[in-house]
This record gives C-alpha cells, sequence and structure tokens, in this order.
C-alpha cells in the first residue's frame, strides 16, 4: 500500500513538472526549439514586449523574446526567430500596429526588387525602417481634426446661426435662384429670336439666285466703269472751266471786261440809273411815251 | 476589603432600562467576539508554533507524508481537471463572444491564460480541495480528537501535531502547486479546445495570445499562491478538527467551521497576493 502511494505520488509529481517545464517554455520561447537571435533597434514608445510576434512579409516566423530600455532613447530588441526561416539581408525591421488596443508585431519587410539570397546570421542586428503611424498618432491627428472641425463649427455657429448669416444665405440663395430663372427665360427668348432669324436668314440665303447676283455684279462693274469715265469728262470740264475762270479774271473778252473795267462798271450805273429814271418818268407820264391809237 | 461608597454597584443587565440593556449586550458581544478573534490568534499562534516545533522529527511525520500527499494530491486530480477543464473552456468561450467586430482573435488566448494561471487555477484548485481535503482533514482529527485517539497518541509519547498535522501541512503545501500547475495545463488546454473547434479562431491567433506577454514570474505567482493555499488549508483545517468539541455534533460544527474558515482565508490570501504582486506581473 504505501509502495504504491509512492509510486502514485511520484508519477503525478513527475508529470506536473513536466507540463510545468514543457508548458512554460513553449509559452516563453515558442517551444523546446529556442530558434537564433536576431536583434533591431527602436525608439522609446513602441509598445514592445515580450512575446510579441515577428513577421517576415506578414508570416509569423518567431517572436520578441527580450525587450532591454536604453537611457539613451531607443530600445534594444531581442528576436527569436524559428530555425525554419531566413530573413533576407535587404529586410528592414518596424513595428507594425495590430489591432485597436495598441497592440503591436516587429514586421520585417524584405526591399522589393532587393538582393533575397542573403540572409541575416544568427545575432545580426536588423537596421530599423521608417515606422507606420501607430494607433495613438492617428488618434491624436483625429483628435487635432476633431479640434478643428469643432473650431470650425463654432465659428459656423457664429457666423451663420447667431449673426444670421445663414438667413442672409438662404436669401442669397433665393435672389440667385430668381436670376437663374429670369436669365433662363432670356436665354430661351434669345433662342427664339435667334433661331428665327437663323430661318429667315436661311430662307433669304435659299432665294438669292445665282445668275441674279451674277449679273447684279456685271451691272455694279459697267456703273463703275461709267463713274471712271464721267468723272474723267468732269475733270477736264473743270480744267476749261478754270481757264475761263482765269481769262475772267484777267480781264479778257467781254465778260472778263464786264468783271474787271471799273469804267465800264459805272457807266452801267450810269446808265442803269437814267433807265430808273426813265422808268419812273414813264410810269408818272406814260403817255409822253405810248400813244395807243386804235383807229 | 475597602469600601468605596461612589463605586458603582454590580446590577444585573435586566434592570436597565431597555435601550441601556441593548446597548450594553452589543458592547458586551463586540468585546466578546473580539477576546475571541484575539484568542483565536492566539492560539493559531500557538499551534504554529507545535508545527514548527515538530518539523524536528521528520522519522515522525515522514511515512505519513506519503500517504497524506496520495490523499490530498493523486486522489484529487479528477475532480481539479474537471474543474479546470470546464473554467478554461468557459472562459474562452465567454472572451470569444465578448469580443467586438475589429479586436484580434489572440485577445482570447491572452484572456484564457491571464485567468486561468494568475487567478482561477489556483483559486479555484484551493476551493474545490478546501470542500474535498480540508473537511476530510479536520473530520478525521476531530474525530481523532472526540474519540480520545490524540490522547492515547501523547499517552504513548507520540506527539500528536508531528503525526497528525505536518504531514498534512506538507503534503498539502507540495501537492498544491502540483495540482495547480494541472488545472493551468488544463484549463488552458480545454480553452484552446474550446476556441478553435468551438467558436473557429484560428490556432495561430490564440497561440499567438497565449504567448504574449508571457513571463516566467506569471507561473511563479500562481504556484505561489498555490503553495499559500495549500497550507491555509492543512492549518486551519487540522487546527478546526484538533480543537474539536466533544459529540458528533462537535464534528461537524468543526468540519463546517474548517471549511468556511478556510475558503476565507483563501480569498483573503488571493487578495494579499494581487495587492502584493500584481505590480511585477506587468512584462
Amino acid at each position: 500500500m504505501k509502495r504504491r502511494d509512492e509510486v502514485s505520488v511520484g508519477i503525478l509529481i513527475t508529470i506536473a513538472v513536466a507540463v510545468l517545464l514543457v508548458g512554460v517554455l513553449w509559452l516563453a520561447r515558442g517551444g523546446l526549439s529556442s530558434g537564433y537571435p536576431l536583434y533591431t533597434r527602436f525608439a522609446w514608445g513602441q509598445n514592445l514586449k515580450q512575446g510579441q510576434p515577428v513577421l517576415l512579409a506578414g508570416v509569423n516566423i518567431g517572436y520578441v523574446d527580450e525587450v532591454d530600455l536604453r537611457p539613451e532613447g531607443y530600445l534594444d530588441v531581442l528576436l527569436r526567430i524559428n530555425d525554419r526561416y531566413k530573413v533576407p539581408k535587404s529586410s528592414k525591421a518596424t513595428v507594425r500596429a495590430v489591432g485597436f488596443f495598441g497592440d503591436v508585431a516587429v514586421a520585417l519587410t524584405p526591399k522589393l526588387g532587393g538582393d533575397l539570397s542573403g540572409a541575416y546570421a544568427p545575432g545580426d542586428t536588423v537596421p530599423a525602417g521608417t515606422a507606420e503611424a501607430s494607433v495613438q498618432e492617428i488618434m491624436t491627428q483625429a483628435d487635432s481634426i476633431g479640434a478643428a472641425l469643432g473650431a470650425i463649427t463654432h465659428a459656423l455657429q457664429v457666423q451663420m446661426v447667431d449673426a444670421g448669416g445663414l438667413r442672409d444665405l438662404r436669401q442669397t440663395i433665393a435672389s440667385t435662384s430668381a436670376l437663374a430663372a429670369q436669365l433662363q427665360n432670356i436665354a430661351a427668348e434669345q433662342n427664339a429670336h435667334v433661331t428665327q432669324t437663323l430661318k429667315a436668314y436661311e430662307r433669304v440665303a435659299n432665294s438669292i439666285d445665282s445668275s441674279v447676283v451674277d449679273s447684279t455684279v456685271r451691272n455694279l462693274r459697267a456703273s463703275s466703269q461709267s463713274v471712271s469715265e464721267a468723272a474723267v469728262k468732269l475733270n477736264t470740264s473743270a480744267g476749261q472751266l478754270s481757264d475761263i475762270l482765269g481769262k475772267l479774271n484777267a480781264g479778257q473778252g467781254t465778260a472778263g471786261k464786264l468783271l474787271t473795267d471799273t469804267l465800264l462798271y459805272r457807266n452801267m450805273r450810269n446808265t442803269m440809273a437814267t433807265m430808273d429814271s426813265l422808268l419812273a418818268d414813264i410810269k408818272k407820264h406814260p403817255s409822253r411815251y405810248i400813244n395807243v391809237r386804235i383807229f | 476589603m475597602t469600601h468605596f461608597p461612589h463605586h458603582p454597584v454590580a446590577r444585573p443587565t435586566e434592570t436597565f432600562p431597555i435601550v441601556q440593556r441593548s446597548g450594553i449586550r452589543f458592547f458586551r458581544r463586540m468585546s466578546r467576539g473580539l477576546v475571541g478573534s484575539f484568542r483565536k490568534v492566539g492560539a493559531w499562534t500557538y499551534f504554529l508554533r507545535d508545527i514548527v516545533r515538530a518539523l524536528g522529527a521528520p522519522a515522525t511525520y515522514a511515512p505519513e507524508t506519503i500517504r497524506q500527499m496520495k490523499n490530498i494530491g493523486v486522489d484529487s486530480v479528477p475532480l481539479t481537471v474537471i474543474v479546470a477543464g470546464f473554467i478554461g473552456s468557459v472562459i474562452a468561450l465567454q472572451t470569444r463572444y465578448q469580443l467586438f467586430p475589429g479586436v484580434q482573435q489572440s485577445l482570447v488566448g491572452l484572456a484564457t491564460r491571464q485567468m486561468v494561471i494568475l487567478e482561477l487555477g489556483p483559486l479555484l484548485t484551493g476551493l474545490v480541495l478546501t470542500g474535498r481535503v480540508g473537511a476530510r482533514m479536520a473530520a478525521e482529527i476531530g474525530t481523532m480528537r472526540v474519540t480520545e485517539q490524540i490522547d492515547a497518541l501523547e499517552t504513548l509519547a507520540y506527539d500528536p501535531v508531528a503525526f497528525l498535522i505536518v504531514p498534512r501541512l506538507l503534503a498539502a503545501i507540495i501537492m498544491l502547486p502540483v495540482l495547480t500547475v494541472l488545472a493551468d495545463a488544463v484549463g488552458v488546454s480545454s480553452g484552446y479546445a474550446m476556441g478553435v473547434f468551438a467558436t473557429g479562431i484560428s490556432p495561430s491567433d490564440f497561440k499567438d495570445g497565449l504567448r504574449l506577454g508571457f513571463g516566467t514570474f506569471q507561473v511563479i505567482y500562481s504556484l505561489l499562491k498555490a503553495t499559500m493555499f495549500g497550507g491555509a488549508i492543512s492549518f486551519f483545517s487540522s487546527f478546526e478538527g484538533y480543537i474539536a468539541e466533544a459529540g458528533a455534533e462537535g464534528v461537524g460544527r468543526s468540519t463546517a467551521k474548517a471549511v468556511v474558515v478556510t475558503s476565507v482565508a483563501i480569498l483573503v490570501l488571493d487578495a494579499l497576493t494581487a495587492v502584493l504582486l500584481a505590480p511585477y506581473l506587468q512584462s
């Protein structure tokens, strides 16, 4: 009985110790195989902790084994990579957010088109790449956007509601609508007029006979030629008239003398005076000069 | 005897008005309770002193310890496994259905591991064993007390504490962590099975959650609690049985009292452990 108790107790304790060791190793190191170490370095504030996954091109290949806080402002991170996987030399390490609650993973991203043949050896340090925006940064950005939206909303409240801007805007919109309606009517009318004009023009254009146009053009040419000839003749007449006027001014001929001879002028005036007095006398005494006898 | 003319004369309580009488009885009961508590603490201290003294006689308690380890540990495995299995699977199931869309499913593994290892594994193992082992312990020792077997041991120059109490105490202190390791393993495994096969969580997600932020101290914390719970179960249950009053009624009262006191002690120790050590659990 006692021997059986000892055996059963021994079996139970052995099983418990084995479960404890295997369980702790599996939870802490991912299994009995420890994998090979790689190092990387990040700035403070990455929310890294032991056990977080290490992803190579999105595939889980290991876990974060240790995070050492350095006073110089960075974290020394020990990555434990499964022996089955090799990390290409062109890879960069970044901290990537996973999910909503700030959980992160270390992402090893090979350079696209880079050399994939070489791989990091155990103990190598993977350079850190440019980190993605964290959830916290995104939330901070969202907060600032929210604050800006709040300020804008407040300003809109003040300007559009409190100061009556919304009422003015409504009036402006109503006026604009009315103006647009008027412009639409005018445009419709103008459109009708233009249509009519175009139709009339089309009718006129259709009614024009090309032969008539040709004859009209020919008549115009003949008229133009006649006018040219008349102009030549007129020019000749003007020259002759100029000669006549020159002679008149020179006192040549009868007409010239009439224009220029002062003696003739005086004689003519005297004659006219005499004629006047004669006519006056005739009017006064017609019988002296006119004796009409009939029979 | 000197007579003091203004000294109040002892007067029966029933002669006071009702309000004063109630007050007197209330404070009398309070003082009795307080004195009783101090007396209990003193008795525990003496009992602990006897246990420490008895540790110097391993030849007396060593043979019995193995038998008690079998009674406390091996015989409790089925009950512990059943309780831990159901608890782990229920935790995984509840956590899975509390997640709203967008939350990573690895949280189920993380929650299952943390709840089972840090809290429910040791606590429920301790409470379950309080009912199964502690009650049995109190009843056994109480029966030995009322049947004067303990007196007989003293007559035969056997130290009853070394022969009856120390083996149970050592066995509980050793076997509770063992059972807790099994409970943790079974709880996490049943949570994995429930999460993966019943709720459709991918095995890799669950494993990622299990490993997330894990530190060896979490297991040490769990085993430390289990050790304290084992000590509490055996100490308080043995004590209540050791001071059992005569008769079957006295044994029954001691057994019930042992279960209550041990359960309360386990919860108090659990809270104290959390207050003192939880800050060190952050990885």
